[in-house]
């Protein structure tokens, strides 16, 4: 085949004509926001028929709201839980990953790793809590332990099955320019393991959120699970809901932040289509 | 002058589904430092098994392999750049550019890239792939995909190139072309290169010299194509006819 040719048979996606919007308005996500709209308007709907006490009015979460915002502890607060829960994905993640590694490159270490992923898995995380309660004096060592065991078995299984699933051919290949054990790590492996990563800090930073805001409440050690207790404990559902905000923001943000690593990390991926498009 | 691959009544078998399978079965052979040397076979000869012995990914069940005197499951740091192989896929890297997928053997070999005398840059150009250096795999066409694997196995300028395959699954115009490219590289630069193929004709067009495999892996036959073809004597048709009667008989 001539080098024209070859040019000629470069895969372009064929594109439809679009409308032209200016960008920020293109990448809107206008279902969403609809989707958004709707819940509002049926939240108001309901406040206007049952007590302020279960579904405050939207005015009234709005000035919670602006009322925390003009608070400097508010800040602190909100910061210290997403520094909990950041910090100890983290964890997670270096000592899960390192581990499903291990398991993938060795059958000791896998056999040996099933009892414990069972356990962690088997356990409810409600348990977790008030084991770690009783266990742990050091309030920041409840909220890592918790998070590491709720998240760690997703890091371990999803780097595990990425590694095992690196196809035969790629590693014959690499391991026939006999790499040192680094250079597979580096070359093959991690490359490898990157976008089923991504997806899972994401899935994971869902549920540190969940259980470390749970974690705060039950175990009254401050943070937004220790407000939204103190709001529960005074009938306050407009500021129960005020708190919850933030963590609605935590969760957008990081996803946000995730999607842009996807897009630079990932950009080698052909562009996925839906089959009807 | 000492053998570049020697091969010493090597065997290699398999379990496969509680039985074994024996892939090559005291395999003699040897490779002269520049011969252009292709094997030739039925499916199931063992010729991708004598790849994976030669490259160091298998040991032999008995027997030994040297290449250039050394082991290569045992003494992989001392062949490290040594060797390069072409397989049958491309098997590119897919979050790599085209660049850097040459540049992966540089790399874990330690190589200084500006002390090449052909840089990776300039070997794909060489592959006619300029202005592709920073594609990835899935914007590349198959053929051109090859070509980075090519460029990737001369990059490191090794000793021995083994190519399984290589060119098997491109289309009949890519396939010729590209062959006479690696044919033209390889020679130039004084490589010695094992050519794993099913096709007659593509062997003799390149070859200096022909093996035939038989089933399980042991040379059957051998044409030393090189003398013939200097010394015009040789009969294509011939040759083919006397190859294909070896694949068919009972020793293949």
């Amino acid at each position: 085949m001539s080098v024209e040719a070859a040019i000629a048979t470069r895969q372009e996606p064929e594109r439809r004509p679009r409308t032209r919007w200016p960008a920020w308005l293109s990448s809107f996500n206008l279902p969403g926001a609809v989707v958004v709209g709707l819940l509002v308007i049926g939240w108001q709907a309901i406040a206007g028929v049952l007590p302020a006490f279960l579904f405050p009015p939207i005015q009234d979460i709005l000035r919670a709201e602006r009322e925390l915002l003009g608070e400097p502890a508010f800040y602190a607060t909100i910061l210290h839980t997403y520094a909990r829960i950041i910090g100890s994905v983290g964890l997670s993640f270096a000592l899960a990953v390192a581990a499903g590694i291990g398991a993938a490159s060795s059958r000791l270490v896998d056999r040996s790793a099933a009892p414990l992923l069972a356990l962690m898995q088997g356990v409810p995380a409600i348990c977790w809590i008030i084991f770690a309660i009783l266990w742990f004096r050091d309030i920041e060592i409840r909220i890592v332990f918790i998070v590491v065991i709720s998240t760690a078995p997703n890091f371990f299984l999803q780097s595990r099955d990425a590694v095992l699933a690196i196809s035969k051919d790629l590693r014959d290949m690499v391991l026939s320019w006999r790499p040192t054990k680094r250079q597979v790590l580096t070359k093959l492996i991690l490359p490898s393991l990157v976008p089923i990563l991504l997806t899972t800090i994401l899935v994971n930073l869902g549920i540190a959120t969940k259980v470390g805001v749970t974690a705060e409440l039950l175990a009254g050690v401050g943070g937004i699970g220790g407000e939204l207790r103190t709001a529960e404990e005074q009938f306050r559902m407009e500021m129960a809901l005020a708190w919850t905000l933030p963590l609605v923001a935590f969760i957008f943000i990081t996803g946000s932040l995730t999607r842009l690593a996807e897009k630079r990390l990932l950009r080698w991926r052909p562009p996925m289509e839906r089959p009807n498009e | 002058m000492s053998s570049a691959i020697v091969l010493d009544r090597v065997s290699r078998t398999f379990k496969s589904a509680g039985r074994e399978v024996t892939a090559v079965d005291d395999l003699s052979l040897a490779i002269e430092p520049g011969e252009y040397v292709c094997i030739v076979g039925r499916s199931g000869g063992g010729k991708s098994t004598t790849v994976n012995l030669i490259l160091g990914l298998l040991a032999p069940t008995t027997g030994t392999v040297r290449v250039f005197g050394h082991d290569p499951a045992r003494d992989g740091d001392v062949l490290r750049g040594r060797v390069a192989c072409i397989f049958q896929s491309d098997r590119l890297l897919p979050w790599r550019t085209a660049v850097d997928n040459v540049r992966l053997p540089l790399e874990i070999v330690g190589r200084d890239e500006a002390r090449l005398a052909v840089s990776p840059a300039e070997w794909l150009s060489r592959f006619k792939l300029d202005g592709f250096e920073e594609a990835y795999p899935h914007e590349l066409s198959g053929g051109m995909r090859q070509r980075v694997a090519l460029a990737r196995a001369m990059a490191c300028d090794p000793d021995i190139i083994l190519a399984d395959e290589s060119f098997a699954s491109l289309d009949a115009i890519t396939g010729e072309a590209l062959r006479q490219e690696f044919r033209d590289a390889a020679k130039e630069t004084g490589k010695t290169v094992i050519h794993i193929t099913h096709s007659i004709d593509e062997a003799m067009s390149l070859a200096d010299r022909i093996l035939v495999f038989g089933r399980p892996g042991r040379v059957c036959a051998e044409h030393d194509v090189s003398r013939e073809r200097d010394g015009r004597t040789l009969n294509a048709a011939a040759l083919e006819q006397d190859i294909k009667a070896v694949m068919a008989g009972p020793h293949a």
